[in-house]
């Protein structure tokens, strides 16, 4: 079952442009009176080749007959939010094809009424289910209907700790990198580590620590009822507040807040992994589908030789896929839309001139296979936003860049099918029946919960008075809301 | 004018429209003048009230403002019914008249003795040193503020209650000092500006008062008391009527900026604003975000005519209106 999705996906992959061109020829005429449809890029640097990579998607387009344009709409990283509410809500200058990451969720999106159903594309478009999966398209829907399509890429992660190499060595046990450990080995690792170097911190986000406890908190960053066991095992939602777990893991950060793991002032302080990669914490939590990957991660993005422990097993949960791509209800010409998004996930060369730019100009190709930044170039100097595939609707089309691990894609493909699955995948949750509850157990939660799980009160006192206020607020009306909701979305 | 209030006969009426009219050709010049801002108080502040609609209907984007269809007061719900609906509005009616007070009371009092300075050259230089903080971001502020009181390098803790012996105090931890830190930064954001306002009325009192005063042997706290502080009044009056319009917003930066978000501290620092910033902070909820506005707008407004009735009661040339 496996080895046979995989070759699906793969021999999809290596169809694409080809099965793209066939299912839009019959009806494309003359290119001029193609209708043009826009969609979203965010580059994180100076763009100055908009023109010219638009002009060779276009001109691609054309060459394969594909009865539509395309215009990118660059757009600042700072502002996203703002500028997509309003194209969102323009028909005079309206976005076709969005993801709603950085800005919104599914929910939102749709409870909005800014996306249109994409049901129908499975039909005109069957291979959009090998390409994605047809285990990870319910990341796309809801109550039943497809409204976006999930971005092909890793669902599934193993978390680990990373430390830097120098201090890894200087306690010596550089050598054990890549081995799987327990909570205990590493906080002996951590009291060596500290003791060696008292100048670094050791958590970076303290709050990262929740996933070593292996619950599926169905995508809530408030952890509003988790699953044990990441929801292999059942599907009962319990409040994961009131559990032993909870409490331990606040007993371990005062601990941890003592031996001095956290920052300084923890609670005045940004918490992401930025600290790891600006050397004042000496090492951080990670994860990643596979432990070459996190070690790319860890040497690209954090420029930090590091070495990796591993804290848990493969699993896909309902956290994996934050994002999707959908077709915005303000679009005026919702089958081109539609005909251009299954493209985005199915033509590698539109995605690769998307997500990176012309060959040649803005990457080159080694005889690998490996994509590399231009002889002298950088990414600031580089005129298009190289690099940053992932965001996109199918990365695995694009060539692996700054890597020298080709099978990159292939790995995450098969981590998906390796790791364990939660069965709650693809549930998402409509707070709109208990919003009060909702919001109040929210404002409840951010009051108390960074305090105890930064160690920055005293857990008999607090503790009590954080359960008692979650259980005023509503909690438990959430909880079991969330639990009929996904009774009904498994079938129960 | 009040007998044309009880009866209007058709004679007055058309001696009142005529007298319009040879007003408005009088003052066609001033009008003209006037006219841009009209136009962009319209556009500006008149016309996106239709927009008001939203906080009682379900805004669909795809469906615009006028064919979204009508929710009823849904979208209030979830301002009440929770713990925070009390903090809320407690603390932002608490702090709103707290800081009124103290500010005005401090303000004026720097007004005034800025008006008693002779020295021109040192006048100029308080009056930019007290208005300085007003120019600061809140986001700079709230690290200022954080310098003073972090928990380990804090001056606060680290070079006030260390050395003399006492414990550190994790300030962001204890919502209990909140009131009093905000407001201090507070005052000392807002009272330059404030009394440069009242000083800018005071400089325009006619001296005469004070000479004669003067002539008559009064002292300098006499002269405050009997000629600055009465003249003022319809000043103080006006800027209160006009900040009770504001009672149920806040200073968004103050309460969110200063405390950082911090969650220990929500008790005393959540006002209306930073709890509907927070609770739409999860979706994009324009109906809700409206809610909110229009509930703090109706209120404000309701505080503002009381007052300006018990005002015009009390003394009818003070009234705003």
């Amino acid at each position: 079952m496996k080895k046979r999705l995989l070759s699906v996906v793969l021999a999809g992959a290596m169809a694409v442009s080809m099965l793209g061109g066939i299912n839009v020829m019959a009806e494309a005429g003359d290119p001029a009176d193609w209708p043009t449809v826009s969609f979203p890029i965010l580059p994180v640097v100076e763009v100055t080749d908009e023109e010219a990579v638009e002009q060779a998607l276009n001109d691609y387009l054309v060459s394969i007959d594909a009865g539509v344009k395309a215009d990118a709409v660059l757009i600042d990283f700072g502002s996203v939010s703002q500028v997509m509410t309003l194209m969102l809500s323009s028909t005079e200058e309206p976005i076709d094809v969005f993801t709603y990451n950085f800005f919104s969720n599914l929910t939102s999106v749709v409870k909005n009424e800014q996306v249109i159903p994409l049901d129908d594309m499975l039909e005109t478009y069957p291979d959009l289910k090998d390409v994605i999966g047809e285990d990870y398209l319910p990341l796309g829907q809801l109550n039943g209907t497809q409204y976006a399509f999930p971005v092909v890429g890793s669902y599934a992660t193993i978390w680990f700790y990373a430390m830097r190499r120098d201090v890894a060595e200087d306690i010596g046990v550089a050598d054990r990198s890549g081995e799987k450990i327990t909570m205990d080995e590493l906080k002996e690792m951590l009291a060596a580590a500290k003791e060696a170097h008292p100048e670094y911190s050791y958590f970076p986000v303290g709050l990262d620590l929740v996933n070593v406890q292996d619950y599926e908190f169905l995508a809530d960053n408030d952890w509003m009822g988790g699953i044990p066991k990441n929801a292999t095992e059942s599907t009962e939602i319990i409040n994961y507040y009131e559990t032993d777990d909870f409490e331990n893991l606040c007993r371990q950060a005062a601990e941890f807040a003592e031996a001095g793991y956290f920052m300084n002032d923890p609670l005045n302080q940004t918490h992401d992994k930025s600290h790891y990669k600006n050397g004042v914490t000496g090492g951080t939590l990670h994860n990643a589908f596979s432990y070459e990957s996190a070690m790319d991660d860890l040497k690209t993005t954090y420029t930090q030789d590091s070495v990796l422990f591993q804290l848990t097993d493969l699993t896909a949960n309902c956290s994996a896929s934050g994002s999707g791509w959908c077709v915005s209800s303000v679009s005026q010409n919702p089958d081109a839309a539609k005909k251009f998004l299954h493209l985005l996930y199915t033509d590698e060369n539109v995605m690769r001139f998307i997500a990176q730019g012309i060959e040649g100009q803005h990457y080159v190709v080694d005889e690998n296979g490996c994509s590399w930044y231009p002889e002298g170039k950088s990414m600031t100097d580089l005129g298009w936003s190289t690099g940053a595939a992932w965001y996109f609707p199918n990365q695995t089309l694009t060539l692996p860049f700054n890597t020298t691990n080709v099978n990159i894609y292939k790995d995450m493909i098969a981590a998906n099918e390796e790791a364990r699955h939660s069965q709650c995948i693809g549930f998402i949750f409509d707070s709109e029946p208990v919003y009060d509850q909702y919001v109040a157990v929210d404002s409840v939660v951010k009051e108390y919960r960074d305090a105890l799980l930064y160690g920055q009160v005293d857990v008999d006192d607090i503790l009590p008075m954080f359960r008692e206020e979650l259980v005023d607020a509503g909690i438990e009306e959430v909880i079991a809301e969330k639990q009929a909701q996904l009774d009904a979305f498994l079938g129960k | 004018m009040k007998s044309s209030k009880n009866a209007i006969t058709p004679e007055i009426r058309a001696k009142e429209r005529k007298s319009f009219r040879s007003r408005l050709k009088r003052y066609a010049p001033l009008y003209l003048l006037a006219l841009p801002s009209f136009i962009y108080l319209i556009i500006n502040n008149y016309m996106p009230m239709v927009g008001l609609t939203l906080a009682f209907k379900k805004f669909s984007f795809a469906k615009g403002i006028f064919a979204s269809p009508w929710n009823g007061v849904e979208n209030f719900s979830y301002l009440f019914g929770s713990k925070w609906a009390k903090i809320m509005f407690k603390n932002t009616i608490l702090y709103n008249l707290v800081f009124l007070v103290l500010g005005t009371v401090f303000a004026v009092t720097v007004a005034i003795l800025l008006n008693e300075l002779v020295n021109a050259k040192l006048k100029q230089v308080y009056q930019t040193v007290i208005l300085i903080p007003h120019l600061f971001s809140m986001v700079i502020v709230g690290y200022i503020v954080f310098a003073f009181l972090g928990g380990t390098n804090g001056f606060v803790n680290s070079h006030i209650l260390t050395p003399l012996g006492a414990k550190a105090i994790n300030w962001y931890t204890k919502a209990k000092y909140w009131p009093v830190i905000l407001t201090i930064v507070h005052l000392w954001k807002g009272f330059g500006f404030q009394s440069i306002v009242y000083y800018a009325t005071l400089v325009g009192f006619d001296q005469s008062l004070y000479e004669a005063a003067m002539v008559d042997g009064a002292t300098k706290w006499q002269q405050i008391k009997s000629i600055t502080i009465p003249l003022l009044k319809p000043t103080v009056i006006i800027l209160t009527i006009m900040s009770l319009g504001r009672m149920f917003n806040s200073d968004f930066g103050l309460f969110y900026q200063v405390p950082q978000n911090n969650g220990m501290l929500y008790t005393t620092t959540t006002t209306i604003d930073t709890y509907v910033y927070r609770a739409l902070m999860m979706d994009n909820d324009v109906g809700r975000s409206l809610a909110a506005g229009f509930l703090q707008s109706i209120l404000g407004f309701i505080v503002v005519m009381l007052a300006n009735f018990t005002v015009r009661k009390v003394d009818e040339n003070s009234a705003l209106f």
